[in-house]
């Protein structure tokens, strides 16, 4: 029974459980940090989304590979596993220390732009190679547009005001923008 | 290692390995965040989909006034 349930457990079902339990944690972390007005809680929460989003990254690069040949499981789950450890654990590492809510804002936003922007730039390099199909394209931009312009307003918000906690519905933008990068994943067909 | 894992795991670097480290260096400082990091910040939240589109053309050596140039870039017009 155990086998059979193992064997039924596919690598996209356990990155959706990873991805669903991720999202669940860091919404439930930033909404508490934001009520507590406790900036650890919420950079905290801010960095599983961004865990999530270096998730969607490595599925670009995974998505993009040509379906006629095979996948190289080998070395992929390894870099997952990695960047998702080294998050996690950076995460949890900052946390434990002394920072002022500006530094704890600043970290969420910037964690935030990072790992998006660097989703959004493997994304288009997948679409001008033909490994992506060009329909999502402008759909995918709008949403990355939307989100650079919320976390320019951000900035502003967190530079000029030092008690400043990065708004809990940016992160809910970018954990939007993942879902859908997500999304285009799952349905990829090539172009060509 | 087949070409297409070679590829991939070069694609990964380009952009796991700076991503990891851009996070990095943030993160490991306590101290508040300097007019520096918050331009820093600016510099990247300008970027858009022209801008990003046109950076990964001259990645893969594409003219983006090439036929397909033009054509990616009126996607994230």
């Amino acid at each position: 029974m155990k086998q059979y349930l193992i064997a039924l457990l596919t690598k996209d079902h356990v990155e959706s459980l990873i991805r669903s339990g991720l999202k669940l944690v860091s919404g439930g972390l930033i909404a508490l940090g934001t009520s507590q007005n406790n900036p650890h809680l919420t950079e905290l929460g801010a960095a599983l989304g961004a865990t999530g989003l270096v998730t969607s990254l490595i599925n670009v690069v995974e998505g993009g590979q040509d379906s006629a040949q095979p996948k190289p499981t080998a070395v992929a789950p390894k870099i997952v596993n990695t960047a998702l450890l080294f998050l996690l654990g950076l995460s949890l590492f900052f946390t434990g220390c002394t920072v002022t809510q500006q530094k704890a804002a600043y970290n969420t936003l910037w964690s935030i732009e990072v790992t998006a922007d660097n989703t959004y730039h493997a994304y288009v390099n997948q679409v001008a190679l033909g490994n992506l199909r060009t329909n999502d394209v402008p759909q995918v931009t709008h949403l990355f547009n939307q989100l650079q312009a919320g976390v320019l307003l951000a900035e502003s918000a967190v530079q000029f005001n030092t008690n400043a906690i990065a708004p809990a519905s940016l992160v809910q933008e970018s954990a939007d923008f993942m879902n859908l990068i997500n999304v285009i994943n799952q349905k990829t067909k090539p172009t060509n | 290692m087949t070409p297409l894992a070679l590829a991939m795991v070069q694609i990964i670097a380009q952009y796991g390995i700076p991503l990891a480290e851009q996070l990095y260096t943030k993160w490991a400082t306590g101290a508040n965040p300097t007019a520096q990091d918050f331009t820093d910040l600016r510099t990247l939240a300008q970027d858009n989909g022209v801008s990003a589109m046109t950076a990964e053309l001259a990645k893969l050596n594409i003219d983006p006034k090439s036929p397909q140039g033009v054509a990616l870039l009126a996607l994230v017009q």
